[in-house]
């Protein structure tokens, strides 16, 4: 056994869509952490590589590392990574690298071995590349870009155990790996030369750091950051003397320094793909093409596009529907057994209250629709990994562009259908801020699955089944008239017109496997389970303890905290016809939307014996329900997406607008919907 | 020889890219994701949603605006 502290990290680098996420699960199965960057909310995976796989030679800490298409520090993502490499030095860094796409992706290797780290290549999708005809010396491309190759088919674990091997050799220092130079040519050399020059007279610790080599390609590249870096080591060097300098070796070169590194590193790329990478004269056409000619054609495209949606959403309700009540009975099982041995036990009042009601009324009720949950996230990882996604935003470019958005956001509003957490998250894609903001604003409009839940809820105790579903459907399409509206709006008063260039890769069509999709659906349903028991539990328990006190009030009575703290807000809502219960539900569903249902078990659930959906039919009409809602539909963010706005947008500001102006609106159109809806005679 | 930009290649017409005229971040990024003076691009798609599928060294397809075509210069690659 090695030493604690000595265990080596391994890092997992590689371009978007490899199969650098099912390598990691592979690698670390359910060890994986999943966090934040410091200072930064690019998603952080981590784990210890599984014991089957490290055969006693020790554990290793395995670092996923975003997904780049090179470490120029285009996108936070890029930045990240190359910081990482950089800064942590990982004892090895395993570069994923798609065999069928090999010269692409070989431009993230070259600039790996640039920096100077430890690499070994993981070859994927191996299969792929020999159905395409393509045949590729492995041990040649080792040979010339200077570091060990691993061929590999991650989804079916071929080659596995070989990375592993190697890279824990390589961790050791065991393999041989040798320094590659891109050759720059003699004008573009000369420069790189002086400028190294200069950065090791003025800036010794950071030549010593990084090499004064690859700091002076940096500069020539524009690199904002490492320009930055060496402007902190030395006064006599400032930003515009080093912008100074690369718009004279511009002009002396005659074009852009950093388009031309770019292409000279593909030259270096070529000559090394010339020599390996043999491609059977008759390239097949690949079957993405010809699925593409149909879905991103916009006559077809978008109907298909709706048609799969719809799909979906049938697929959630209709598969979960038996799955939800097979919950349901679980917990009315685990509900008359715990009554039974509180019972049994003589336990005080205040327990059997406590489990009873806020555990069961309030957590049980949440969890009914686990099911549902799981589907959703399942259907969204279906989209994402056979590379729908990507085709979805390319349909949908012209129409987002309309309502002020952009191709990309609407992935953002896709994921909204599972979390606004992600979907906030999502629109990091978006390099131009305006872009980024609206879709911040508008992406928490679509009904997440919680709220979700809410409806399905309320639908189901108001509205006969034949038309529950169409009241649910409405509510979508009314998000989408608020998304277009708020869209349109927001980029006419708070945005510039100008929009971020759409570039898009379009990853070839891939069967997702089952385990890929489990891993993924489990990723994102996790937290809801999670919060489940603990935060959803926790606030039940506030609220039954609000609802019980002072002591002597009548359970659940106006004369109750609770009571009190609704009808202190309830004149706002009495407008649109809400009492002083729905008042505090939706004070408490800003801490999580699934708590209004938390919290109509508390408030009605413990009044009689009969089922909660009974009792609050007798309470309300179905316009009253269909208000609420509307409102539950728009109002607030909840707590956790507010938090997440507040980080990706930098400032309180942002988070308090999307809040306020999301209350003021669900307030209108629910007013509106509800003078509508009198006057029609509901 | 002719030059023009990517935009106005047809269909499954060929060009090796001159040069890229789009601003500073933006040239960069493309030239990384192989859109590099010297590479072949090919256009797959030209649907009229506003976005091109361009196929770029002979593997990857890329989605981009028929404003960033515009700024791609291109010469035709002629087939025998």
């Amino acid at each position: 056994m090695e030493k604690k502290g000595k265990m080596p990290t391994i890092a997992l680098c590689g371009n978007p869509n490899t199969g650098k996420s099912t390598i990691f699960n592979a690698l670390t199965g359910s060890s994986q952490k999943i966090g934040n960057w410091p200072g930064a909310t690019v998603e952080k995976k981590w784990g210890k590589l599984l014991a089957k796989h490290s055969k006693g030679k020790g554990a290793a800490k395995i670092v996923d590392l975003p997904g780049t298409y090179s470490l120029s520090a285009y996108t936070k993502e890029e930045l990240i990574a190359r910081n990482f490499v950089v800064e942590d030095k990982p004892d090895v860094v395993i570069d994923v690298v798609d065999a069928s796409n090999l010269e692409r992706n070989l431009y993230l290797s070259v600039q790996l071995k640039e920096l100077g780290a430890n690499v070994v290549i993981a070859l994927n999708m191996m299969d792929i590349a020999r159905r395409r005809g393509y045949e590729i010396d492995v041990n040649g491309l080792s040979g010339l870009i200077g570091c060990p190759v691993v061929p590999l088919v991650a989804d079916r674990e071929e080659g596995l155990a070989e990375l592993i091997e190697v890279s824990l050799l390589a961790s050791e220092g065991k393999l041989a790996s040798r320094e590659i130079s891109v050759n720059y040519g003699k004008d573009l050399g000369e420069e790189i030369g002086s400028l190294a020059e200069h950065v090791s007279r003025h800036a010794a610790p950071l030549a010593q750091k990084y090499g004064a080599h690859w700091v002076a390609v940096k500069i020539l590249e524009n690199d904002a950051e490492i320009m930055a870096k060496v402007n902190s080591q030395d006064r006599d060097i400032c930003d515009e003397k080093l912008i100074e300098f690369v718009k004279e070796a511009e002009e002396r070169l005659g074009e852009p320094v950093d388009i031309r590194i770019a292409s000279l590193r593909y030259g270096f790329i070529n000559g090394i793909v010339k020599s390996v990478l043999k491609k059977s004269p008759e390239e097949r056409i690949i079957r993405s093409d010809s699925i593409d000619r149909l879905l991103i054609n916009p006559l077809i495209g978008i109907p298909v596009f709706l048609l799969i949606m719809y799909a979906m959403f049938q697929g959630v309700f209709l598969l979960g529907a038996p799955l939800v009540e097979l919950v349901e009975a679980f917990i009315g099982i685990v509900s008359v057994v715990a009554k039974g041995a509180l019972e049994a036990t003589n336990a005080p009042a205040w327990l059997s209250e406590l489990v009873l009601v806020a555990l069961i009324e309030g957590v049980g009720n949440v969890l009914i629709f686990l099911p549902n949950i799981l589907l959703l996230f399942l259907g969204i990882a279906i989209l994402e990994d056979t590379g729908y996604m990507a085709r979805a935003a390319f349909v949908m470019n012209r129409i987002m562009q309309k309502i002020g958005l952009h191709g990309k956001s609407f992935i953002s509003l896709v994921l909204g259908f599972g979390c606004s957490v992600p979907a906030v998250m999502a629109a990091r894609t978006l390099k131009n801020e305006d872009d980024r903001l609206m879709t911040i604003l508008v992406s928490p409009l679509v009904p997440c699955a919680a709220r979700m839940e809410v409806f399905v809820f309320l639908a189901g105790a108001f509205f006969a089944p034949s038309v529950a579903g169409q009241a649910v459907f409405s509510l979508m399409l009314l998000s989408f008239v608020l998304i277009a509206v708020m869209g349109i709006l927001f980029r006419k008063f708070l945005a510039s017109g100008e929009r971020q260039p759409f570039v898009m890769e379009l990853p070839p069509y891939n069967m997702p496997t089952l385990k890929g999709l489990f891993f993924h659906m489990w990723g994102r349903a996790k937290m809801f389970v999670q919060k489940a028991g603990t935060f959803i539990f926790l606030v039940a328990l506030i609220m039954w303890f609000l609802a019980g006190n002072p002591s002597g009030v009548e359970y659940g009575s106006a004369e109750s905290y609770i009571g009190i703290a609704g009808r202190a807000i309830a004149p706002l809502f009495a407008p649109l016809g809400f009492g002083w219960e729905e008042s505090v539900a939706l004070l408490f569903g800003f801490l999580a939307k699934e708590v209004v249902i938390s919290a109509f078990g508390i408030l009605y659930g413990a009044v009689d014996e009969g089922l909660l959906t009974d009792t609050l039919a007798v309470v309300w009409t179905p316009l009253q329900a269909y208000v609420f809602m509307v409102f539950t539909l728009v109002y607030m963010p909840c707590f956790a997406t507010v938090a997440v706005i507040r980080q990706e947008t930098g400032s309180w500001k942002w988070a308090a607008f999307s809040a306020a102006y999301s209350c003021v609106l669900a307030w209108v159109v629910s007013l509106a919907v509800l003078t509508a809806g009198t006057l029609l005679g509901y | 020889m002719e030059k023009m930009s990517l935009r106005a290649l047809n269909e499954k017409e060929s060009g090796r890219i001159l040069d890229i005229s789009s601003g500073r971040a933006l040239g960069k990024h493309l030239a990384e994701m192989g859109f590099d003076p010297g590479s072949i691009a090919t256009v797959i798609n030209k649907g009229s949603s506003g976005l091109m599928v361009i196929e770029i060294k002979g593997c990857c397809r890329v989605a981009i605006s028929t404003e960033i075509a515009e700024k791609i210069t291109v010469e035709k690659i002629l087939k025998e």
